[in-house]
């Protein structure tokens, strides 16, 4: 199920004769970023004459034409159809979405292909006069289904000296339900449903998903998780997503050639090292013990947080304990060996 | 390794393990010791040293000689 709605206008274009293929062409552009396909273009420019359309203006014009299918399949951040037209302030003809030739107010023989899908002349967005929103509700049923693969969106445009053409966005909607994906690692998260891609995100992200059950992939800082899970239509469900957090951890314990342990998260039944040792190792309580023939056991104790770098260079004591000579008289030489 | 002090004189930290010790001063007898360190000990040895010297007897005849012995530095 698609609806439609409108959002604020994006921005206001002086639709006049230089300006003309410059706004045909940024149009265009936007909506293939949007993910669109351009499937064909064309224009025609009419610099001393009026255009053929039925309801053109009569003063200087021309026309243009592109045809967009919307992605096969859409990204899941991506929950509307983002189609970017016109409605004109003035009068005069700004745009015409349909199909085919066949469509009032386009031009016969303008080269455009044949959409399947669509019901050519009845859903024609346009003002020909000083109406400004005139057949905007009709655009959703021309536009089809987006992820049918069948459906394209054929945009005209007319030029019109001095027509003041507003921008304006029109929202295909899917159905759907909200997820929202919360992430315990700071760093930036990419992700897919059902295979396919979002927006990468960092801590928190919102997205629109089909109802039904999905498979949820995950990753962040080279760590991938899985979770299935389903949406309701209208409803919102929440996704924690658990990844290990690391911190830096930089120790090294003298005299050199010292052996070392390090047991923590990252290495749960401990890691043996010798010497400076640096590493990105997941975050939480850490402990370092060492022994050494003639020194006092060392252990201590490290935290790792995201944040910092956790850790240090210890030294062992000498082990060893102490002797107080004491003579009578005194004053005499003592050597201990 | 020797360690080296002079009287009265704290040995911290001492390394682990047996050693001798030697107390030497003029005009007294030399005292050799032992001792073992373990780790955290604190031992305390004191010593009386006892001065160099040896006894002279002396006989004159007849008796009654004054005797007169100088040290000789």
């Amino acid at each position: 199920m698609i609806t439609w709605a409108q959002a604020a206008c994006k921005q206001h274009y002086y639709l006049n004769s230089s300006a003309f293929n410059y706004v045909v062409q940024d149009i265009k552009n936007y909506l293939v970023a949007c993910g669109m396909t351009l499937v064909h273009e064309g224009y025609e420019w009419q610099p001393t004459g009026g255009d053929t359309g039925t309801t053109g203006n009569t003063s200087n014009g021309g026309k243009a034409f592109f045809i967009l299918r919307p992605p096969q399949t859409m990204a899941y951040d991506k929950p509307y159809v983002v189609v970017e037209g016109v409605w004109i302030k003035g009068g005069g003809r700004g745009l015409a979405i349909g199909s085919c030739d066949s469509l009032p107010g386009s031009w016969p023989g303008s080269g455009a292909v044949s959409l399947p899908g669509f019901t050519c002349g009845t859903k024609l967005l346009w003002s020909n006069t000083s109406s400004s929103t005139d057949g905007y509700t009709d655009m959703g049923a021309l536009c089809g289904d987006p992820g049918d693969g069948m459906a394209g969106i054929y945009v005209i445009f007319g030029n019109n000296q001095s027509t003041v053409i507003c921008g304006t966005r029109f929202l295909a909607e899917r159905a759907h339900g909200m997820l929202v994906l919360n992430s315990n690692n700071t760093k930036v998260v990419t992700w897919d449903i059902d295979g396919v891609g979002g927006f990468p995100f960092q801590s928190s992200t919102v997205v629109a998903v089909a109802p039904g059950s999905h498979i949820l992939h995950a990753t962040c800082d080279g760590e991938t998780v899985t979770v299935n899970f389903s949406v309701t239509l209208n409803q919102t469900t929440t996704l924690q997503l658990t990844f290990s957090e690391y911190g830096l951890l930089d120790t090294n314990v003298y005299p050199e050639g010292t052996n070392y342990t390090l047991t923590g998260p990252e290495w749960p039944t401990g890691q043996a090292f010798t010497g400076a040792h640096l590493e990105s190792v997941k975050v939480g309580a850490y402990v370092l013990t060492a022994a050494r023939t003639g020194y006092r056991n060392l252990t201590v104790n490290i935290t790792v947080t995201t944040t910092g770098t956790a850790g240090g260079t210890y030294t062992l004591q000498i082990a060893g304990g102490t002797l107080r000579v004491t003579t009578t008289p005194p004053g005499a030489h003592i050597e201990v060996q | 390794m020797a360690y080296n002090g002079t009287s009265p004189h704290v040995f911290d930290p001492l390394p682990l393990g047996n050693y001798s010790i030697e107390i030497t001063l003029t005009g007294y007898r030399t005292v050799t010791d032992t001792v073992s360190i373990t780790d955290l000990c604190d031992i305390e040895k004191t010593y009386t040293l006892v001065e160099q010297g040896g006894k002279l007897t002396v006989t004159t005849t007849p008796a009654g000689a004054s005797i007169t012995v100088t040290l000789q530095e």
